[in-house]
């Protein structure tokens, strides 16, 4: 019975993620795109400004929908606020179990790529374009795991 | 009787999350149709209806640069071209999480990455990547 039950919680999870995925694409592209995702989430866990500056475009819109007292809002981020966010520590962690980076390339169409990362407290989705032959995170939308 | 109630009452808590989720997807997809719609339309008005105040649109360009725009010059971009006889779109909804969701519009000629969000129960684009097909 308690199978059962766990497979029906377990069931309705899945669904409510909604877990998608992950679209073939060449190797190589592949392999960039999850290299540029995990200098991204893996430099904001160090708290390594560098590897999260080489993950950005300059161009970043990075967005959430906040619930706030009047409703709901949307707030931004730029590359410059990330980045400083990340030198200063803000999400830096070396404990493995709050060190979540699971990434699933979703799509590829010429220069231009979407993916998902689930990390330890949210969900990120990435869009990326590749400029001068390095593919760079250009938008985020991301959503917090319930609590 | 109790196992019975929590199994009964588990079936119907997934039922309801299937629901739901498939309704988050229904409402994304058709909000990326009705953006495509009214794009190749020439409907201003439609698409700003679709689109958060605070849209962000990147265009990946030909050379590699991405061109920034916002709510107003996407409008704008559609008003001055002419309305053209939509293509096949090919719609998916990545994913939806919550109150953010991830879709692609492909149109043969380009790609537009959509994400959304949900504000004050509407789904509204707030982010586009678009660019040519190869």
């Amino acid at each position: 019975m308690k199978t059962l039950l766990n497979m029906l919680f377990a069931g309705t999870l899945g669904v409510v993620a909604q877990g998608a995925g992950a679209a073939p694409c060449a190797p190589a592209d592949c392999k960039a795109l999850d290299a540029v995702a995990r200098d991204y989430i893996e430099g904001w866990y160090d708290g390594n400004a560098a590897r999260m500056r080489n993950a950005l475009s300059p161009q970043l819109a990075k967005r959430n929908v906040a619930q706030g007292a009047d409703g709901a809002r949307v707030e931004e981020m730029g590359a410059d606020g990330l980045i400083y966010y990340t030198g200063k520590g803000a999400g830096a962690t070396r404990d493995p179990a709050l060190r979540r980076a699971d990434v699933t390339v979703l799509d590829v169409s010429g220069d231009m790529a979407a993916v998902k990362l689930v990390a330890q407290d949210w969900v990120d989705y990435l869009a990326l374009a590749r400029i001068d032959g390095q593919w760079k995170i250009v938008t985020v939308v991301w959503e917090l795991h319930p609590r | 009787m109790e196992t019975k109630v929590l199994v009964l009452a588990s079936a119907m808590l997934a039922h309801a999350a299937v629901a739901a989720a498939q309704d988050d997807v229904a409402a994304v997809r058709q909000l990326a149709s009705d953006y495509a719609t009214a794009w190749y339309a020439a409907d201003t008005g439609g698409l700003a209806a679709m689109v958060h105040g605070q849209l962000a649109v990147r265009t990946l360009q030909a050379g590699g640069r991405l061109q920034e725009g916002d709510a107003a010059s996407l409008t704008r971009a559609a008003a001055s071209g002419s309305a053209e006889r939509m293509p096949a779109l090919d719609i998916v909804v990545f994913n939806v999480y919550g109150n953010a969701a991830f879709a692609r519009v492909g149109s043969g000629k380009r790609t537009d990455y959509l994400q959304a969000g949900r504000i004050n129960g509407q789904w509204k684009i707030i982010n586009i990547l678009q660019g040519a097909q190869p």
